[in-house]
């Protein structure tokens, strides 16, 4: 009797154990399950921002390339205002009824003005003569010359503040070369 | 974490991209850009002073130092071709590797950063030897190649044809300076495969320069008797303008080739002046694109394909921006031309997206898409008013106040339009809801914000809300309305088509609103003003009033816009009148500062009113 109300008890009490253990465990799937859940919507916000934030940028970028072209459009403006004292001149000089001589003059005064104008936004010539550099100059042909240098320049180079604007275009020196054509 | 860099290698130009913030971008050249874009010359020389010139430079001197330069040395590549430079021979690789150098130090002082790691592309047909030739290269420059992929398959990915889930075929034709490449690729559970490639090595865009070149001396020396051919400098001007005019007559009709002074012989200076047609250069150039019907032809047979069996089509190289060249791929494989990146771009641009790939930098999560269409809502007189414009990269959120357009309105109709046309109705209709239960109130106070959110699915919710009350009203438009490509396509073509019309209706609807502002705000002040307006000042202005609606009946602008500058008169004398006589008594009463301040004041916060009401009001217009 003793031994099964024992039995009886410690299995009652082994059944109440296994009780609390299950209701325990229920309780933490619960409180996982809660947190997978707040987690899994922590995580979505997440990538929602990420890619908020990156659509975003990617606007911003967009709205920087049109802030840019108005800016360079812009600064044209200013130039081609420039431009436009030169316009009027040579349209002056062409309505103009006086001698060659006068209008060789006239033309002359344009150039220096343009020239003056272009020296004012930073443009600066290369020299005509000297050492062939291929940073500075494009080789057009070559002639009988002292080797590597500059024979005859057919168009000027420039620079525009410290940058190369315009490569000259060169004769060069090679010897006993005859003059030939590029290409 | 070092960013992998994509290079385009190319036979007549080469090109570096990076991914930044998602997006690839093109590796500016260190000499600046050219006319042929950001890629640089494949050229690489040694001066007789021993040294080395890679890419612009190398070119420039080439003329003047030919047996020291090196040009298209990939048609080489995976030979057992030496070349023989001041005595030193060189492999093909060597000298692809001293262009990979440059490639990597523009690249560094790019991005701030060492670079290592690079994807290279090479033409579809390289075999294994060419293959590992250009791994070569690249190692022996110091670069880690973490993969060799197809040029067609780089401008694949760089269209995004690797974000299909369906199969595909794909035609890519990559005609260059001086090559042609045809390849033929199907697309399945991501990857690509090459079912047919041709070419011809010899043709590109500098043949057709040399024909409209010739074409322009020929006619000169017609008119004039003076042959060009002779005068290396008459030449260069001649080969200058007319690469020049080949590339705007992609986008303009007929363009002009003015070279003063070019020549002069007994009698004076001589002056070239032509005008080219579009249909003359294709005219010139038609015999060099009947050229690529060979390969074009063979390619499609080789793969067993028909037009209709080709889902995309992807230009590459110059030379087809031209509209010709386009009509002749068209002729081929159909209307399926892939647009919106420079064809001389994609492929690097393609690398660096596999590089990034590679890496584990590009995530599919942030991929994301853009508006195709500009989204907005109607506004008084059936203007369409824009909230989110076409291209603007999604999620995104916009908002913006609008008001009423009559006294004492209850409600408004939120109607969402989407389309590039500027009236409401050559729009497509998305949806519309009402917003009721706005407070009796003049028009033009209440402030209504309207907010537009578009998800990374494309969902848009468009929410409105009375600021003033608090109450809202919203509708979920899904992706399920989105358009077909073709239909966007055709919606943007067709804005461009009528954009003169539209601008002509909205500039009249918009000065009817005016007017009706107009009409609704000197009424007002009639009333307001009551005892200040002299009788005959009243009927005056009550004529101009009746004047004004009885020309927004007629509907006409010009009519509306005069009655409305003889309306804006006559009340402008009041108003002077009032002012005046203001500051008169002002005068008289010698006012103390405070109580002079006063009206002053009252009169700020009135034009303030009025002020934040227009604002409102054209917001309402926009």
């Amino acid at each position: 009797m003793v031994d099964e109300g024992a039995n009886d008890s410690a299995a009652e009490a082994c059944e109440g154990k296994q009780q609390a253990e299950l209701e325990r465990l229920e309780e933490e799937v619960k409180m996982l399950r809660g947190l997978l859940d707040e987690q899994t919507a922590m995580t979505m916000e997440h990538l929602e921002l990420a890619k908020r934030i990156q659509a975003d940028f990617d606007n911003f970028k967009k709205r920087v390339q049109r802030e840019k072209e108005e800016v360079v459009r812009c600064a044209n403006d200013r130039l081609v205002l420039d431009l436009l004292g030169t316009l009027d001149d040579l349209e002056r000089a062409l309505s103009a009824n006086s001698n060659p001589d006068e209008i060789h003059s006239g033309v002359r005064q344009i150039q220096s003005n343009l020239s003056a104008l272009l020296q004012s936004y930073g443009l600066r010539e290369m020299p005509l003569t000297g050492r062939f550099d291929p940073n500075l100059h494009e080789a057009l042909c070559v002639g009988d010359g002292e080797e590597g240098t500059i024979l005859e320049t057919f168009q000027k180079g420039y620079y525009l503040g410290p940058r190369v604007l315009r490569h000259a275009k060169v004769m060069v020196g090679k010897c006993g070369e005859e003059v030939k054509i590029d290409g | 974490m070092a960013r992998t860099i994509g290079i385009d290698l190319g036979t007549s130009n080469s090109a570096a991209a990076v991914m930044e913030g998602g997006r690839p971008a093109i590796i500016p050249s260190a000499e600046g850009t050219s006319l042929g874009g950001k890629a640089f010359p494949s050229y690489v020389a040694f001066t007789k002073s021993g040294e080395l010139l890679v890419g612009e430079p190398a070119k420039r001197q080439a003329v003047s130092n030919p047996e020291g330069t090196v040009a298209a040395i990939k048609r080489k590549m995976g030979t057992d071709h030496k070349v023989r430079v001041h005595g030193k021979e060189y492999t093909p690789q060597q000298i692809s590797a001293f262009i990979l150098q440059k490639i990597k130090r523009d690249a560094e002082a790019y991005l701030g950063e060492s670079v290592s790691k690079v994807v290279i592309t090479v033409p579809a047909y390289f075999n294994d030897n060419q293959r590992q030739a250009t791994k070569d290269a690249g190692t022996i420059a110091g670069l880690d190649v973490v993969r060799i992929i197809n040029e067609p398959t780089a401008a694949a990915l760089a269209y995004g044809l690797d974000k299909s889930e369906k199969e595909q075929r794909i035609l890519v034709f990559d005609l260059g300076g001086g090559t042609l490449d045809v390849t033929i690729m199907e697309f399945a559970h991501g990857v690509f495969e090459v079912i047919a490639t041709n070419g011809d090595t010899q043709l590109g865009g500098t043949d057709m320069d040399e024909v409209l070149m010739n074409s322009v001396i020929t006619q000169f020396k017609q008119e004039t008797g003076v042959d060009l051919s002779k005068d290396k400098m008459a030449m260069w001007r001649v080969r200058e303008a007319c690469e020049k005019a080949k590339i705007e007559l992609s986008t303009t009709t007929t363009t002009e080739i003015n070279l003063p002074f070019i020549s002069a012989d007994a009698n004076g200076p001589k002056h070239l002046s032509t005008n080219i047609t579009r249909a003359k250069l294709e005219e010139l150039v038609n015999p060099i694109i009947e050229r690529c019907r060979g390969p074009m032809q063979t390619a499609m047979k080789d793969a067993s394909l028909t037009a209709e069996q080709i889902d995309a089509v992807i230009l590459v190289g110059g030379p087809t921006r031209m509209p010709m060249v386009q009509r002749f791929v068209e002729r081929y494989a159909g209307k399926k031309i892939q647009r919106g990146m420079d064809p001389m771009e994609c492929v690097a641009m393609g690398a660096a997206i596999q590089g990034a790939v590679l890496a584990g930098e590009v995530k599919d999560v942030l991929l994301l898409d853009v508006t195709p269409l500009s989204l907005g809502i109607e506004t008084l007189g059936g203007v369409a008013t824009k909230l989110i414009a076409r291209n603007t990269t999604i999620p995104t959120r916009k908002s913006q106040i609008f008001s009423t357009a009559s006294d004492n309105q209850p409600a408004v109709e939120i109607h969402i339009v989407q389309g590039e046309r500027e009236m409401a109705p050559d729009n497509v209709s998305l949806g519309r809801f009402t917003l009721p239960g706005i407070l009796p109130a003049p028009r033009g106070v209440p402030q209504i914000e309207v907010a537009f959110d578009i998800d990374a699915n494309g969902i848009l919710n468009v929410n409105a809300k009375d600021l003033g009350t608090g109450k809202e009203q919203k509708i979920t438009i899904t992706a399920s309305k989105k358009l077909e490509k073709s239909e966007i396509d055709r919606m943007v073509a067709e804005a461009e088509r009528f954009v003169e019309d539209d601008k002509k209706r909205k500039e009249k609807v918009d000065a009817m609103n005016q007017a009706e502002t107009l009409v609704y705000s000197t009424e007002k002040l009639l009333v307001d003003e009551a005892e200040k307006v002299q009788p005959a000042e009243r009927e005056a202005i009550q004529k101009a009033i009746a004047e004004l609606k009885e020309a927004l009946k007629s509907n006409d602008l010009e009519q509306i816009k005069a009655k409305m500058e003889a309306l804006t008169k006559e009340t402008y004398k009041i108003s002077a009148r009032i002012y005046a006589e203001a500051a008169q008594k002002g005068q008289a009463q010698q006012a103390p500062p405070d109580q002079a301040q006063e009206p002053k004041s009252a009169e700020d916060k009135d034009s303030y009113v009025d002020a934040d009401y227009k604002i409102v009001d054209e917001d309402e217009k926009k």
